[in-house]
């Protein structure tokens, strides 16, 4: 009797002990993922820079000229005027009227080593920056036959045939070049590529280039101004 | 054996006090309210104190508002607590990938600093390391 009642003690120490112990045993190793945003910082710094100038991008080659010239899409003219209202959204930049630019060459990797001719177009255009590059749009035709599955309503048996599906790429690639318009320096370089598809053969071009643009816009902003990207970290749940 | 029982009680509510405020943080955070994780996961620090799992979500809520100094700080201290935490390794490696492109300026930073701890001296002929 006497030693049922001490081990009826003990069990009850021992089950008091084990209770408090619990709250401070390791927390289950249970993990939550969440998502934050995070700053991504612009690409160029524009502390004490005021002003921007957009130089004519140069149009590398534009395959499908047919398509393009039906189309009356003026490449130059669409892609320069898209990016003075993309600074102008974005930034607090001035943006300076550049008017036809003579260029000494018309080889992007020539004009990047012609440091002078960069500073004394900044001179000419009182331009802190000068923004400019080169456009490759290529509009392809991508139409072809594709084999199509269909099952017979007769006797319901699944068939194949060949099926023409008309389809059109566009595919854009930017170079995007940044000079100091004080010293001529080369500031920033750097490659933009998009490629869409789109249902049917005559794909409007000017559709198929500003669906490229919206792909690319929160990279190409992101030279100019900070950018918030979603993220994802763990937490440990107890 | 009364005696460990009163000297666990008196470490007890502290613990609980700790889990409560991780798991209220947790909840915040979930929801975006990461001022207020912060906070929770500051209690669940002073609460019970070099706890890895305290410090990771501290650090996580520090990178969320933005005090990205502390949030490094944070994640050397929970590194060093447990250097071989997984998860612990992953969320530092991809704070540090994301601080550099931030702060280029920074001291410079290992992104697989996460796979030892942060402190840690270089490897030495008898094997020690700072901390041991």
């Amino acid at each position: 009797m006497c030693s049922a009642i001490i081990s009826s003690h003990r069990m009850r120490a021992a089950v008091l002990a084990a209770g408090l112990l619990l709250p401070m045993a390791p927390l289950d190793a249970g993990t939550v993922e969440v998502r934050l945003t995070l700053p991504v910082r612009a690409r160029l710094d524009l502390t004490g820079r005021e002003s921007i100038a957009v130089a004519p991008f140069l149009v590398v080659r534009d395959e499908g000229d047919e398509s393009l010239a039906r189309s009356g899409l003026d490449l130059q003219k669409e892609f320069n005027s898209y990016l003075e209202r993309l600074l102008k959204r974005n930034t607090r930049l001035d943006l300076i009227e550049t008017g036809p630019v003579d260029f000494p060459s018309y080889d992007l990797a020539d004009l990047s080593r012609q440091q002078d001719f960069w500073r004394v177009l900044g001179e000419r255009l009182q331009a802190d920056l000068i923004l400019t590059g080169s456009l490759d749009f290529d509009v392809q035709d991508r139409s072809g036959y594709r084999s199509e599955g269909y099952t017979s309503p007769y006797d319901g048996r699944t068939y194949y045939r060949q099926v023409l599906v008309e389809e059109t790429g566009f595919e854009f690639d930017i170079v995007m070049q940044v000079y100091d318009g004080r010293t001529g320096d080369q500031l920033y370089s750097d490659n933009f590529k998009d490629f869409k598809q789109f249902e049917g053969e005559r794909t409007d071009p000017l559709t198929g280039m500003f669906e490229n643009l919206y792909a690319l816009e929160g990279r190409i902003a992101g030279i100019f101004v900070q950018k918030q990207v979603e993220t994802s970290r763990i937490l440990f749940t107890p | 054996m009364s005696l460990v029982a009163l000297l666990l009680a008196g470490f007890a509510p502290a613990a609980n006090a700790a889990a409560d405020q991780l798991k209220f943080g947790v909840d915040m955070a979930r929801r975006g309210l990461w001022n207020e994780a912060l906070f929770r996961f500051r209690q669940a620090e002073r609460a019970n104190p070099g706890d890895v799992r305290v410090l990771n979500n501290l650090a996580v809520a520090y990178e969320a508002v933005g005090l990205f100094e502390q949030a490094l700080d944070t994640y050397r201290r929970a590194l060093k607590a447990s250097p071989s935490n997984r998860e612990l390794r992953r969320n530092y490696a991809r704070f540090i990938e994301f601080y550099q492109a931030f702060k280029p300026d920074a001291e410079s930073l290992d992104a697989s600093e996460g796979d030892r701890p942060p402190d840690a001296a270089p490897e030495s002929p008898t094997g020690d390391a700072a901390g041991t």
